[in-house]
């Protein structure tokens, strides 16, 4: 599998080796999801630690025709978290910054990493997110489970470009396309939500 | 070579877009034809495929919170049909210039067009459910909850509000319905200092909770704050709410439940048939300062005030100052011309880069003919 | 020496029936995560509770032994517990880490210098403990009066590291349990309650050292329970009838009682006299996770008055990092971990931080010390003891 050994230099030159996992005894902690199932085990597992790394990432995975699957926590049960063989497994639970809180626009903006519980307080008590979710921001917004409260996006392609949504842009609604959409539209590497003002 | 087609069913409107895709003939999808000058132009040899026909309104009898409402109905009609089971579709922007309310369904929800209900019950698109849509390849496709989710494709039922009929025909959208309120009541004042009146939309989008509506007016460097209420208290509630608009600075202030007139004027400010409309996307924090350039610009605004869109009508001559002065990543896009000035002004001011390109990429995979409305859209698309 | 890892010596290995019970509790939810030190501060599944049952799981799927990557993740774990308290499925964490961390130890290939260097840091520990032993006697008294009518006859554990470094919290132990009327028995034995052992998975010095405990207690009579003010050892004595699994064990882990819980039980006997204090409350996660003690210091503070009692946030984390042997052994994770809560209690405001262990109290005084803010740091009984002293004067 050289195609596979070559993508895991690249991404270790990128990342770091640290945060490139490809002991399989470690590979096999990220098997699962949020329920009892077993997916195979993963060419590797990479650790971006910011949006930047995630697009470069992507970027090798492209170059290197080498299949990725993106993932956060891993509490979904719907098997959109499971990792595919010989593919390069993408978790983002090192992004775990907040990025920006404005709360005069009833807007905030997470790194998708963040868990949604963590999210929920960073808006308290003058708002509140009405979203109760075990996982990711990130992974929640994928799932569709962040409905219209998601309203903007930062947006790595297929091809490692970078995208940049919010609720003023126009075009197509990519930011509602993605809700629901489970990773195959690019990843997430920063989510604008709509908190609610508690009344 | 027929000049205008108007299809019965979705069969065969799906037949006439494929007809028009085989013979590379571009395709101009018109309802009511009471935006036809919004974005670019399409070419003037275009097909024109008119969906006045499409017309089926279906109430849900298993479910009255939602119905089936053909493209080609014009809105103004459903809405009278919705409104004897007590129901409502919450969009409501102006539906057409001086005295015919044409427009249709699907020409609001292809242009995302909204008005004051968009505050208490959100967006356009939050109201729809699911689409159907006929496609330049000569296929009807479904998207919507009861439709499984094609594991690689897109969510249509959210591409297609705001599309501008780029990806296809509209035949019918399941939209979500609201109870119609039994009464309503506005409060408001009002100031000559625009970022008084931005910052009085900030602490009240905050302060006053469960409005129906809450709109910004500016006319003639004056201008105001209207807040509304709706249901059986709505009355008491509009009273107590003026409390708080004083407190936030502003003059005037009173409430009255017959407010009619009020939110006519407000929805009616939203076109023009003789200046520019420059529709502009801002930050809620942003408003003071688009006022500011409105007022400079000679601009009529209105606008809901917690959302930051807002309606400038102006001159067409003051449309590029008003778009350098706004402030990054808002967006300011052209929608009423005057005949004389169309094809002179960019209406959509999207620059160049990755988002339009995966904008391109978008149209691509749905009409890769390139039929649907070309040239209308962001990007030339 | 060279351990063979196919040959699974009988009570050194992950025991494989309880094991696989254990691990068999775990869903996989994943409501765990947030709670785990480790998996916050480096965003890892192998060094996340669920990601260590998973791998305890495919070992014992395998036999039962334990590799050396496998080996660096049980170690991470600090044994906080704190995941324990947050799973909604009651799986056993804490049996299946110990287990493991039995197992870890013994498959080890330990070399000669580390035998040797473990061998040491244990005497250590011990020969101090004796010595400690013999001055301690002389500053804490073998037995202290109730005052007046007593309701009970307590036995007080003076441990190792508290009585040598921390005498004042017995002392204000002693002070607090006479006040409200309980008479006390504080024996110079046992020198060491085992907790580190314990929680090095050091099985046969920790299972010595916990007989040695009961037999001391059983040498001084009867007492109605055995006060304990350190929250790791509270822990571990609460363990001995599992650990030793004798009706002896268990009788006398069933005695051990954390000085919170005993006090908060009865309305305060003595008047407490105002202390005006902003005081930071960090739960030692032997207390508040492995014990399950969390209200009771809390509804203690509150009754002094003239204390405002201050919460951290969830974002602090469950741990200091200062448990066991972590802050030796995990430098960089302790000390990561430590500054975490640190910035967390300066953030409050607080001019006092208390926690219900000394080992959190030295980890804690370290790491404001690093930040250039030495906020004092006391056990909750001390501050009782001093709202007491105050109420006498009045």
């Amino acid at each position: 599998m050289e195609a596979g050994a070559d993508l895991i230099e690249r991404v270790r030159l990128v990342l770091g080796s640290e945060q490139v996992l490809t002991d399989p005894v470690a590979l096999s902690t990220y098997r699962s999801d949020g329920v009892r199932r077993q997916g195979p085990l993963p060419l590797a597992v990479a650790l971006p630690g910011d949006g930047a790394e995630v697009a470069a990432v992507v970027n090798a995975c492209a170059a290197g025709s080498v299949r990725w699957i993106v993932r956060g926590a891993g509490t979904s049960r719907d098997g959109h978290a499971l990792p595919v063989s010989g593919g390069l497994l993408i978790v983002l639970t090192r992004m775990r910054r907040v990025l920006s809180i404005e709360l005069a626009d009833d807007e905030v903006t997470v790194e998708p990493g963040v868990p949604v519980a963590t999210l929920a307080r960073a808006v308290a008590p003058t708002h509140r997110l009405q979203i109760d979710h075990p996982g990711t921001v990130g992974g929640a917004a994928a799932q569709g489970a962040l409905g219209r409260q998601l309203v903007g996006l930062d947006l790595v392609q297929d091809d490692g470009a970078l995208i940049s949504l919010n609720p003023r842009s126009s075009g197509y609604d990519v930011v509602g396309a993605f809700g629901g959409s489970h990773g195959t539209r690019g990843i997430a590497v920063s989510v604008t939500v709509r908190a609610v003002p508690v009344s | 070579m027929t000049d205008s087609v108007t299809p019965r069913s979705a069969t065969e409107a799906a037949a006439a877009l494929a007809g028009a895709a085989a013979q590379r003939r571009p395709v101009r999808i018109s309802g009511g034809a009471t935006k036809l000058g919004w974005g670019d132009a399409v070419q003037s040899d275009a097909l024109r495929l008119r969906t006045e026909q499409l017309n089926r309104i279906l109430i849900h009898t298993h479910d009255p919170t939602t119905a089936t409402l053909g493209a080609g109905t014009p809105l103004a009609h459903a809405q009278a049909q919705l409104a004897r089971s007590g129901m409502m579709l919450a969009v409501d922007p102006q539906l057409g210039l001086g005295l015919s309310p044409a427009a249709t369904v699907g020409g609001v929800i292809a242009t995302a067009d909204s008005g004051p209900l968009s505050h208490g019950y959100g967006p356009t698109r939050d109201q729809i459910i699911g689409v159907t849509l006929a496609l330049s390849s000569g296929k009807v496709t479904q998207s919507g909850p009861r439709v499984e989710a094609d594991r690689n494709g897109y969510d249509l039922a959210k591409l297609v509000t705001g599309s501008f009929g780029t990806l296809g025909v509209l035949l019918s959208v399941e939209v979500r319905l609201h109870p119609l309120p039994s009464q309503t009541a506005t409060a408001f004042g009002s100031t000559d200092d625009p970022e008084v009146l931005g910052a009085a939309a900030v602490t009240l989008a905050q302060a006053l909770s469960g409005m129906q509506a809450f709109d910004v007016a500016w006319r003639g460097g004056y201008g105001g704050l209207l807040a509304q209420f709706a249901g059986r208290d709505a009355e008491a509630r509009a009273a107590a709410a003026v409390k708080a608009i004083s407190a936030a600075g502003l003059a005037h202030v009173d409430s009255r439940s017959d407010d009619g007139s009020t939110w006519v004027s407000q929805r009616a400010g939203q076109r023009s048939a003789d200046r520019a409309v420059l529709r502009v996307h801002a930050k809620r924090s942003q408003l003071g300062r688009v006022l500011r350039l409105a007022a400079h610009a000679e601009a009529d605004v209105v606008g809901r005030a917690a959302l930051g869109v807002s309606y400038l009508t102006l001159n067409v001559n003051r449309i590029a100052n008003v778009r350098a002065g706004l402030p990054e990543g808002c967006s300011a896009v052209v929608l009423d011309l005057p005949q004389s000035a169309r094809g002179a002004v960019d209406s959509w001011g999207t620059p160049e880069g990755p988002e339009l390109q995966l904008m391109r990429q978008i149209k691509q995979s749905f009409d890769p003919a390139g039929v649907c409305n070309p040239g209308v859209f962001v990007g030339s698309i | 020496m060279s351990t063979d890892l196919t040959v699974i010596p009988r009570d050194t290995a992950i025991d494989l029936a309880s094991g696989t019970l254990y691990a068999d509790a775990c869903t996989h939810c994943g409501l765990c995560l947030e709670s785990c030190p480790t998996y916050t501060l480096w965003g890892r599944e192998p060094d996340s509770p669920r990601g260590r049952i998973v791998q305890i799981e495919d070992a014992i799927a395998t036999g039962g032994s334990v590799s050396a990557e496998m080996a660096t993740h049980i170690d991470s774990c600090l044994g906080c517990m704190a995941c324990v308290t947050a799973c909604p499925e009651d799986v056993q964490y804490d049996e299946l880490i110990a287990r493991a961390r039995v197992a870890v130890t013994r498959q080890r290939e330990l070399t000669v210098a580390q035998r040797i260097q473990r061998g040491l840091r244990s005497q250590t520990r011990a020969r101090s403990g004796r010595v400690r032993a013999l001055l301690g006697t002389r500053t804490i008294p073998r037995f202290t009066a109730a005052q007046g009518a007593p309701r009970g006859r307590v036995g007080l554990l003076l441990g190792c590291t508290e009585r040598a470094s921390y005498p004042a919290i017995h002392l204000a132990t002693l002070g607090v349990l006479a006040a409200e009327g309980y008479d006390v028995i504080a024996p110079t034995l046992p020198e060491c309650c085992g907790a580190v052992d314990l929680h090095d998975g050091q099985r046969e010095q920790g299972a010595h050292r916990a007989q040695a405990t009961i037999d001391a207690f059983a040498a001084v009579g009867g007492v109605d329970h055995v006060v304990v003010s350190a929250g790791a050892c509270g822990a571990a004595m609460k363990s001995y009838g599992r650990i030793l699994d004798s009706a002896q064990a268990r009788a006398f882990s069933a005695l051990v009682v954390d000085i919170h819980e005993l006090l908060a039980r009865e309305p305060s006997r003595a008047p407490l006299g105002a202390l005006s204090l902003r005081v930071a409350y960090q739960d030692a996660c032997q207390l508040r996770h492995a014990q399950g003690v969390a209200e009771a210091p809390r509804g203690l503070l509150r009754r002094i008055p003239g204390l405002v009692l201050l919460e951290l946030p969830p974002e602090a984390g469950a741990c200091c990092g200062g448990v066991g042997t972590h802050a030796m052994t995990q430098p960089q994770a302790a000390s990561s971990l430590g500054g975490r809560q640190a910035r967390a209690i300066l953030d409050t405001g607080a001019q006092v931080v208390v926690s219900g262990d000394h080992a959190c109290l030295r980890q804690l005084s370290n790491s404001l010390k690093t930040l250039g803010h030495p906020l004092p740091v006391h056990h909750p009984v001390e501050l009782l003891w001093r709202s007491i002293q105050a109420g006498q004067r009045v």
